[in-house]
């Protein structure tokens, strides 16, 4: 039974390590698995770089970065919080950036 | 801007439904979750309104007590002219919610009314009805409270679950109400017996769960006649044949019996024994009638009876309160006494007599009520 997550943001630029904070739990293993997807194909040896973490009851995921602007791209993550394996989605949409310049 | 995302705590109220074999099994991500008997407590029917007589006219009610944990409320109804039930509360959530029940009309047993929703709360005066006519009460579903009391986690086919005192609310069985709830330690019906019209009873079993079996030889004990109140049976005693109803201890307490009306002019009374002179209760049928009352209510030497312990007396009549009996000529009995019977004095009672139950202890009125409303229901007879 999966839980999706509230979407969340990040420029197209930008490479960013993605925190799930268990403030409820006990104890939260390293995950089992951590997968992107975009349009429903696993695209984590593209966009997902250096490892995941866990810090008391905060799982730091690895890098999000090299994504398309405008795309949104779901992480998927099986991870056993108080001894309970689940899965947790979390989709982050992808912001085209611009430079500023109007034309 | 942050790249922490807190994530929720789960919610673990699952669906859950029931085999006779106590196995609870419901879909979980990748299997079944199997939790064992030993995993779960079972809480029944929890009484969140005791019965209370309502209309004839529109009222609003609480309940006399929240759920202890947000199930769905199950509304027992005993009603002769059908209403409207709108419950105002809150869910799971605390989110204001609403739910209409419509109450038919009926009959016969009370009907059972559940919600669709489950409600955590119900407002004060939550319980709004329309014009109507009959008894509610209130019970939350049966309630399966998951706990893991060894610290072990309760293991799935692929995944552990460590359950810790969820509680889910389960289809439950249907629980009418019967006298038995509030412990008779005697109980006798003629509608227990299989035996033929005109056959002598020998025996009727004790159906408090006493097992106060009474026996009778045959040349002493009375008839079994069939069809006689509402196609019911009765114990018939034509005033030289009488059943010995108990020999246990019979102290202060309640008796509620069903008595049959018939052409014998004698009174028709239980007695302490046969030629004491010592009634119990002594019966004056107007028709098919349940009296009620305290075990030593309908004797006594005093112009009113009293009760051992002092206390007021009170006796019904198909539910109305009557003036009570008195035997001027007897003793009251003061302590105990060691059986009850179909006797009026020395004379063998005539008369009929469907169903007697002995409680150990007086019944409040409104205790009193509900046997004298299940009686009235079973034999066909309108009470108050």
């Amino acid at each position: 039974m999966g839980q999706v997550l509230p979407t969340q943001f990040q420029g197209e630029n930008a490479s960013i390590p993605w925190v799930l904070s268990f403030t409820w739990a006990t104890t939260v293993s390293a995950p089992t698995s951590v997968t992107a997807y975009k349009n429903g194909t696993d695209v984590s040896s593209t966009v997902l770089s250096g490892s995941n973490s866990v810090s008391g009851t905060n799982l730091t995921l690895k890098n999000l970065g090299s994504t398309t602007g405008g795309e949104l791209y779901i992480i998927d993550i099986v991870v056993a919080v108080d001894g309970v394996t689940d899965e947790w989605w979390l989709p982050v949409q992808v912001l085209k950036e611009k430079t500023g310049k109007t034309t | 801007m942050s790249t922490t995302v807190v994530v929720p705590a789960r919610d673990y109220i699952i669906p859950v439904f029931r085999d006779r074999d106590r196995t609870y099994t419901t879909a979980y991500a990748t299997g079944l979750l199997k939790i064992s008997a030993t995993n779960y407590l079972l809480i029944k029917n929890e009484t969140l309104l005791a019965e209370i007589v309502v209309g004839p006219y529109a009222l609003q009610t609480s309940l006399d007590s929240q759920p202890s944990s947000p199930d769905y409320l199950e509304f027992l109804v005993d009603e002769t002219a059908g209403y409207t039930l709108t419950v105002t509360g809150t869910d799971n959530n605390n989110v204001a919610q609403t739910e209409v029940l419509a109450i038919g009309a009926h009959t016969g047993d009370p009907v059972r009314y559940t919600t669709t929703k489950i409600f955590k709360t119900v407002d004060a005066n939550g319980l709004s009805l329309t014009a109507c006519n009959g008894t509610l009460s209130c019970v939350a579903r049966d309630m399966l409270i998951l706990q893991d009391t060894s610290g072990t986690s309760i293991q799935a086919p692929s995944l552990v679950v460590p359950f810790r005192d969820y509680t889910i609310p389960v289809p439950g069985e249907a629980r009418i109400w019967t006298p038995a709830f509030l412990s008779p330690s005697m109980w006798y019906a003629a509608s227990s017996l299989t035996l033929n019209d005109g056959d002598t009873i020998t025996s009727i079993a004790d159906l408090s769960g006493n097992g106060l079996t009474r026996t009778r030889a045959a040349a002493s004990a009375p008839i079994y006649k069939t069809n006689i109140i509402n196609g019911l049976p009765v114990i018939r005693s034509n005033g030289t044949k009488a059943l010995d109803i108990a020999s246990a201890t019979v102290t202060i307490g309640t008796i509620v019996a069903v008595v049959g009306n018939v052409t014998y002019t004698t009174a028709m009374a239980l007695d302490k024994q046969a030629t004491d002179g010592k009634r119990i209760m002594t019966f004056y049928p107007d028709g098919n009638t349940i009296y009620a009352g305290d075990a030593n209510e309908f004797m006594g030497a005093a112009a009113i009876p009293t009760r051992i312990d002092g206390a007021a007396t009170y006796t019904f009549s198909n539910g109305y309160h009557v003036v009570s009996q008195v035997e001027a000529s007897s003793t009251p009995i003061t302590s105990t006494s060691k059986a009850f019977s179909m006797f009026a004095g020395n004379t063998v009672m005539q008369g009929d007599i469907a169903e007697i139950i002995y409680f150990p202890t007086c019944l409040s009125a409104a205790n009193l009520s509900l046997v004298e409303k299940w009686l009235g229901t079973k034999y066909a007879i309108v009470v108050a």
